[in-house]
């Protein structure tokens, strides 16, 4: 009786491995599709320039020096089902300094897309796993010595409202365990959630903006003057990871 | 027939290749890599350290034996790791409750003893580090210690003939990066390993307590042990002795780095190998004796909101316990650890 249940619920289970693969080739048209992503940094609809100055929702002052943040796990989505993707990379650190490592570069065998999801941060795992290298080189700034963990994103400035002596103010939010957590998801849909049909002989590019403003005014209301200096995780952090989970959007999907 | 004709064939083909690779290795001269092996002595459990991530070898071993007595680790060539961690101190800094570090500072804390350090789950008195081969990060990159960046570090030893060569060997080619430099100096100090005092040889049948040894060994076990306990003499916890805060430093442990109130106060419980070989004694090296922190056990505990309930009453320890498990806690010394050669700067 044992083994013979056994045997059904293999072949269950087989049946159900060979019904999601057949419901994946479904939708593969058999070709490949190549789709540019480029994240580009704004303040008020303009691609952000560092030292410019600006003014935020509460009418302070403010200039940005830098700006960092790791992405990962790229995907298009049909809505909102995962859309096989080639060529993501595992965690790269956007720097809105270094252009070219805020555009990437994928595939996928399918043809038709709503959305796009990624991940901002480094997951808790990659947290805890001792030396790394590459783009989670410790030596890249964004790792805490002191309490070991990956900063998710930072951004950096100064404004006449900080109250820190030197009148900068730097944002480090990390915290990747438990209630701490600042690893964030989004999903992002396109313009009027479309359905966007990619050809083989195009090339698409999807521009998504992070809006800087959004740091202080996303989720949470939070000016210069009540905080200029979080270089922690915990509840503060966590309020700046809603933040940043609010700053984008995709602005436009161009063909090419 | 014809299948075992084509499994041959594949023989030949594939050792010729071994063949022909192996020709290729000895062409470029880099030395073969010679294993080591982590014991785990007897009784011991299985280190947290993972060990296939980082695979040992003598001569990564030796890179990271350089690396921890190498002053240009820090930013005025100084402050190598040896500088805190000696090893006639079991790796502890003699005779200092805060240790010396860059442009004339001290730390805030009190350097431990390195041994074992493979068995832990969290490394500082606060347990900011989760894992041991980020650890020297911390003293590189601090301003009261190594005061160094990580690009720098790495660009002196690029600079360095006799490292590049080494980091080849090592790791197959001369990249060198932050994260082959801490692979090698784990492999130097979770080699650190401490097991062989007079307790472990106890332990093993090879030589027994003296009469106060063995009572203090029997108080320790009720008194003690919850804690500090065998065989590594720590359970790894955290927890609030009761010692008044450090008014100048005003360290608040655990909680600094769980921003929890519930962990204020708390320390990393250390082990008590060696413990006569790493005084000062205590997160801020307060303590000049070991009987002085039994004293505080006996009498001075401070109770607040996060004491431990097992010092909170005190623990009551008479004079004559109070020398029996002196005794016993002499046991832990291990000489053989302090005059290990493999350990040793290299002349
Ligand atoms: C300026 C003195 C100083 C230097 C230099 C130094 N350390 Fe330390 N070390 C300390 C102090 C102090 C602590 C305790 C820190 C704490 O708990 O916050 C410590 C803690 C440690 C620990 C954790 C032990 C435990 O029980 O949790 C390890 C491992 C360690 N050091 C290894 C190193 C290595 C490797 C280097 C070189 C890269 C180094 N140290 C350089 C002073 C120093
Ligand atoms: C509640 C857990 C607990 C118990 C019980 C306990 N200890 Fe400790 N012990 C600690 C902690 C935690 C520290 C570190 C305290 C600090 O510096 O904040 C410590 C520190 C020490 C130190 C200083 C070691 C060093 O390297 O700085 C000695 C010695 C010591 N204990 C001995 C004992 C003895 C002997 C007993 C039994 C009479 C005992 N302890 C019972 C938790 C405990």
């Amino acid at each position: 009786m044992k083994a013979g249940s056994g045997y059904i619920l293999c072949a269950f289970l087989f049946l159900l491995c060979g019904c999601q693969k057949e419901l994946k080739n479904d939708n593969s048209t058999g070709k490949s599709y190549t789709v540019h992503i480029v994240f580009q940094p704004v303040v008020q609809g303009q691609p952000l320039v560092f030292n410019q100055p600006y003014t935020n929702a509460f009418g302070e002052d403010y200039t940005v020096t830098a700006f960092r943040f790791y992405v990962s796990a790229l995907s298009l989505k049909n809505n909102n089902t995962g859309l096989p993707v080639a060529g993501e990379v595992k965690y790269r650190l956007a720097d809105a300094a270094i252009g070219n490592t805020l555009s990437f570069t994928v595939s996928t065998d399918q043809n038709i897309f709503n959305g796009l999801s990624f991940q901002i941060g480094v997951d808790s795992i990659d947290n805890v796993s001792g030396a790394r290298s590459g783009d989670l080189d410790p030596a890249k700034g964004m790792f805490w010595t002191w309490n070991s963990g990956y900063i998710m994103a930072k951004l950096e400035g100064a404004s006449s409202y900080s109250v820190v002596p030197d009148g900068n103010f730097t944002y480090h939010i990390g915290g990747f365990s438990g209630e701490n957590q600042t690893i964030r998801s989004i999903l992002l849909s396109t313009p009027q959630n479309q359905q966007i049909t990619l050809k083989d002989d195009r090339m698409i590019t999807i521009l998504v903006n992070g809006d800087i403003d959004k740091w202080f005014h996303g989720a949470h209301a939070l000016s210069i003057a009540s905080n200029a200096f979080v270089h922690s995780p915990g509840s503060l952090a966590k309020l700046y990871a809603d933040n940043y989970a609010a700053m984008f959007s995709i602005a436009s999907i161009t063909e090419e | 027939m014809m299948q075992r004709t084509v499994i041959s064939i594949l023989i030949v083909l594939l050792g010729g290749f071994l063949f022909l690779e192996a020709c290729k290795k000895q062409e470029d001269a880099t030395p073969a890599l010679i294993p080591l092996q982590f014991t785990v002595p007897s009784g011991f459990p299985e280190p947290v350290y993972k060990f296939e991530n980082n695979p040992l070898t003598q001569q990564g071993f030796a890179l990271g034996k350089k690396l921890f007595f190498d002053g240009r680790l820090s930013k005025d060539g100084n402050f190598p790791c040896a500088s805190c961690h000696q090893q006639f101190a079991a790796f502890a800094t003699f005779d200092h409750p805060f240790s010396h570090g860059f442009n004339n500072q001290f730390t805030t804390r009190n350097a431990p003893g390195l041994f074992n350090v493979a068995w832990m789950k969290e490394l500082h008195w606060d347990g900011g580090i989760n894992h041991i081969e980020v650890q020297p990060l911390a003293p590189i990159v601090a301003e009261n210690e190594m005061a160094e960046t990580i690009d720098n570090v790495i660009a002196k030893l690029k600079d360095d003939v006799a490292y590049r060569q080494m980091f080849k060997t090592v790791f197959g080619n001369e990249e060198i990066n932050s994260q082959r430099m801490l692979k090698a100096l784990t492999q130097f100090v979770a080699m650190l390993v401490s097991a062989d005092s007079k307790y472990d040889k106890v332990k093993r049948g090879a030589a027994s307590f003296t009469e106060a040894e063995e009572a203090g060994y029997q108080v320790f076990q009720v008194k003690c042990a919850a804690c500090h306990t065998e065989p590594l003499f720590t359970d790894n916890s955290f927890r609030n002795t009761g010692l008044p805060v450090n008014d100048i430093v005003k360290d608040i442990g655990r909680m600094r780095i769980t921003g929890n109130a519930a962990d204020s106060l708390k320390f990393k419980v250390p082990s008590l190998r060696n413990v006569f070989l790493t005084f000062p004694y205590g997160h801020d090296g307060r303590f000049y004796s070991v009987g002085a922190v039994i004293d505080h056990y006996r009498s001075a505990v401070v109770n607040g909101p996060t004491t431990d309930p097992l010092v909170k009453d005190k623990i009551t320890i008479s004079d004559y316990e109070k020398q029996d498990l002196l005794s016993f806690l002499r046991t832990l010394t291990d000489s053989a650890f302090i005059g290990d050669k493999r350990f040793a700067q290299a002349e």
